[in-house]
Parts: structure tokens; C-alpha cells; sequence
């Protein structure tokens, strides 16, 4: 859809960058237009009106003017700050996380409401009292289903036989599962043990109300958090550098815990 | 640039210790990017009663005051963050939600 010249949108802010002295260029992602970046001029000098309202997580309405190169934001209003999670760090680490995923799984410009309303819907998860973990191995997943790399948990990726209810190997690398047999050596395959191949048919199948109802021990949680980790830094080719501070702050909490 | 604006401002006759940046978990600068292993070393040697946050009012600079806080409480030092809120010049219609919350967080009583 071709925007007009101006033109209204809501808009979850991403990211931003510096431009020049005062400017800045913001990614935001919106439900008709998709990601798109655009600049926001003045708004590093202490006067601007605009700055407060374009904070990265910002929920706003903004008013978009077609520029030469990209759009400029002519105006914008706070329609939810979620002030919970910028309170929080270990919330905001989670929701920056989120974002940075959104960044980078998103084409520019390619209209997408699902994907936005999952961005949204998961920020407010992550205000609420639900645990932390399943909303963000949620989120991968449907962002991972919603960018189309879903990946295969029903049959080997070798033998096309469907699973049996044992350990099977976890291979990024070949999209998905293998059996016993044909994922031991397979390139980049790691083991999966039938909790983890379990939940993460949940993760994949289930709506978020039935998910988040799950309770991990520990070790399951982090193994199925390391399979869709290795599962995403494959696809998106990076690793995913808000993930680092995540697992920081985790690993400062528990000093004790190996 | 930070620490001019403030020696300039005279209000602060103490000592100051610059970070070096801010944390940013997306563009991959987290503590480890800062200069906060020399803020440890500063304080475990000389006696300092406060350490007055100073990073700026926006996202990296409140969740660099946060980890700083996190950081800094346990060894008992006393932990204050610059106020935020309303510049002066600015207008309370054009406030954002979070700006608004920050100054009447901060809000103080009144001198006659």
C-alpha cells in the first residue's frame, strides 16, 4: 500500500540512531506500512517536544510527511509508554530483546498487522506477572511462524518418519528435527530431549493462554531457550546482541547457580 | 561533553567519573563496554559517601542508572540519580507520558 504524502500511523518504536547534530532516525514498525525508518529532526536538542514521545518501546501516534530519501515525522502522540517495563531491567532487557528480534526478522515496508500485533501483545506480556521466559519463547516462535522459517517438529528431516517419543537432535541447520538415528552426526544437530521436543510443539501449536500456563523446571527451560536461540542467530544469519544482556542479568542474580 | 555541562553548570564541586558511553543492549554495548570496572576500582580505594548518577534522561541513560544502582547498593554506598523531568522552557501540553510521570515522581515541597 502506497502511503499518501501525509499521513497518520500508529507506530512501536524499535530503534533509533543518530543523525547529524540534532536529528535522529527512528525504525518503527507499524500495522499497515510495516517496518520503516524515519527521521526525526531536532529531537537531541533539549527543547524538542517530539524526543520523550519517540523513545524506543514507545506506543504513538505519529504523523508522517514523504521526504526525498525517507519519511520525516511531522508530529506524534504517546498512546502507551509502558512505563512498567522501562522501570524494570529486567523487563526492559526482555522488551529490548523483543524489539531488536522485531528489527530483524521484519522486511522494509511490507504491510504486516500480524506481526505487529504479536510485538505489541508481547510487550504487554511482559508487564504482567506471566513468566518472562514463556512469553519471549512465545514470541520467537509466532515471529518465527508469522517471517516463515517455522520449524519442522513432527518428522526427521532425514527419514520423513514422524518422531518417535524419545530423544531425537535439533539441526538450525537443516530446518528442524531428526530421529535418533539420522541426527547423530548431522551437521549442527544437537539432542533434544522429549520435554523440550514436547514444549516446543506447545510453543508452536498452542495459543499463548494455553502456553503460559507451563511451568519448567530450569533445565528444560533453558535448553528449549538454547535450541530457539541457535534456531534464530542461523535464520537471521547474526547473532542477536540484546540477548547478551539478558542472559547477563540473569547470571548476576544467581551467582551460585552453574 | 556530559561532564563539561555539568562543571559549567557549578552546582557539583566532587569528583567525576565518566563511562564512556551508555548501555544499549541492541547496538551490542552492555557494561562490560563501559568504564564500570574502574568505577569498582574507585570506590573500593577512596572514600566516597554518594555517587550521584548522571546519564541521560532517556532509555540507555535510565537503564545504565538502573544497572549502576543494582551494582552499587550492596556496597553500601549511598546511590542518587540526577532529577528528571520538565526542562525549564519546556511546555506541560507537549509532555510526554513518561517525562510527566518522572516529574511528579520527583516532585518537591515547596520553599516560601
Amino acid at each position: 500500500m502506497t502511503p499518501p504524502r501525509l499521513y497518520k500511523t500508529e507506530a512501536i518504536v524499535l530503534r533509533q540512531r543518530k543523525l547529524g547534530e540534532a536529528d535522529r532516525i527512528l525504525t518503527l514498525h507499524t500495522p499497515a506500512y510495516g517496518k520503516l525508518d524515519a527521521k526525526a529532526k531536532g529531537v537531541r536538542k533539549t527543547t524538542s517536544r517530539m524526543s520523550g514521545h519517540l523513545q524506543p518501546l514507545n506506543r504513538c501516534m505519529v504523523q508522517l510527511a514523504r521526504g526525498r530519501t525517507m519519511e520525516v515525522i511531522a508530529g506524534c502522540d504517546t498512546l502507551e509508554s509502558f512505563q512498567r517495563l522501562r522501570d524494570d531491567l529486567d523487563r526492559l532487557s526482555r522488551a529490548l530483546y523483543v524489539a531488536e528480534l522485531a528489527d530483524r526478522f521484519l522486511p522494509e515496508r511490507v504491510e504486516n498487522a500480524a506481526t505487529y500485533r504479536l510485538l505489541l501483545e508481547t510487550l504487554r506480556r511482559l508487564q504482567s506477572d506471566a513468566d518472562q521466559d514463556i512469553v519471549l519463547r512465545y514470541y520467537e516462535m509466532r515471529l518465527l511462524d508469522l517471517s516463515g522459517f517455522r520449524p519442522e517438529l513432527a518428522r526427521c528431516l532425514g527419514c520423513d518418519q514422524p518422531l518417535q517419543p524419545q530423544q531425537n537432535f535439533f539441526a538450525p541447520a537443516a530446518g528442524g528435527t531428526y530421529c535418533s538415528s539420522c541426527g547423530a552426526g548431522a551437521a549442527g544437530a544437537r539432542t533434544l530431549s522429549l520435554n523440550g521436543l514436547k514444549v516446543l510443539r506447545l510453543l508452536q501449536r498452542a495459543s499463548y493462554k494455553e502456553t503460559v500456563r507451563l511451568s519448567m523446571p530450569p533445565a528444560l527451560a533453558l535448553e528449549v531457550e538454547r535450541h530457539l536461540r541457535s534456531y534464530i542467530v542461523y535464520m537471521l544469519e547474526r547473532d542477536v546482541n540484546a540477548a547478551a544482556f539478558v542472559e547477563r542479568l540473569r547470571r548476576e542474580q544467581q551467582p551460585l547457580e552453574v | 561533553m556530559d561532564t563539561l555541562a555539568v562543571e559549567r553548570s557549578g552546582s557539583y564541586q566532587g569528583l567525576y567519573h565518566v563511562l564512556h558511553g551508555a548501555i544499549s543492549p541492541m547496538d551490542g554495548i552492555g557494561p562490560e563496554e563501559l568504564k564500570i570496572e574502574e568505577l569498582l576500582a574507585r570506590l573500593r580505594g577512596d572514600e566516597v559517601s554518594e555517587v550521584i548518577l548522571a546519564t541521560n534522561p532517556n532509555l540507555e541513560g535510565e537503564a545504565t542508572a538502573m544497572y549502576l544502582t543494582r551494582l552499587l547498593r550492596p556496597l553500601g554506598v549511598k546511590v542518587t540519580r540526577l532529577a528528571r523531568g520538565l526542562p525549564m522552557g519546556g511546555d506541560l501540553e507537549y509532555a510526554d507520558d513518561v517525562t510527566l510521570t518522572r516529574a511528579m515522581e520527583g516532585r518537591q515541597e515547596v520553599q516560601e
